[in-house]
């Protein structure tokens, strides 16, 4: 079966970094698209779940001024444990999170997900513009 | 200008704020920034806190909860 976008997206990001031991995509609903690298929970879906919905709520208390109610916030989330760090972006309707070991800077971890994730949206505005042409 | 506890002095001085430094970063946390906002650390006592280093524990595969070591059962010894 071949790879989908959101496939190689994870994985790529696991290749522009060798601190991040794991990566997982989500969409806004929580729901996994993708998963690669070592991720040692159990069941990966539920936890991706969980993880969106703390986001939410974090989100949802924390609203800039201004902002829609049906509008996405961005948000940006790390977490230092004693084991490792994970991180966690949110953008338009994509999370993506990652496992790193705890010697990272975080500015670099979020970079490389930022930029995962706009190729993600670039890959998929070009599918779209493929298939309306494709419709006419 | 001279320091009042001398070279040696600044030395332990530097020393004990990189111990300190490193000890705090040590600790974990959570951090949070929203739509470009400024990063904020969460308080350790809120549900949330709690919650996200629960899931981050799960996801890097580290035990759930620190509790404290228990001692073993301490064997009665023999009083002869």
């Amino acid at each position: 079966m071949p790879a989908s976008a959101n496939d190689l997206a994870v994985r790529y990001l696991l290749e522009l970094s060798t601190d991040i031991r794991g990566a997982l995509l989500l969409d806004r609903d929580g729901e996994l698209l993708a998963s690669a690298g070592q991720l040692p929970a159990d069941d990966l879906a539920a936890v991706g779940q969980r993880l969106v919905e703390a986001a939410h709520g974090l989100s949802r208390n924390g609203r800039p001024r201004g902002a829609q109610d049906g509008a996405q916030v961005a948000i940006e989330i790390d977490v230092l444990s004693t084991g490792g760090a994970m991180f966690l972006l949110g953008e338009d309707d994509l999370m993506m999170a990652c496992v790193t070991n705890r010697n990272v800077h975080p500015g670099l971890i979020f970079y490389d997900m930022h930029a995962v994730l706009r190729d993600l949206e670039r890959a998929a505005a070009a599918e779209s513009l493929r298939e309306q042409r494709g419709t006419r | 200008m001279k320091r009042p506890g001398g070279r040696l002095g600044g030395y332990a001085d530097e020393v004990a704020a990189a111990m300190r430094r490193r000890k705090e970063v040590r600790r974990p946390r959570v951090r949070v920034r929203l739509d470009h906002g400024e990063a904020r650390l969460l308080d350790d006592r809120t549900p949330e806190t709690g919650r996200l280093l629960t899931l981050a524990r799960e996801l890097i595969g580290e035990p759930p909860a620190e509790e404290p070591p228990r001692e073993p059962p301490r064997e009665p010894q023999d009083a002869g």
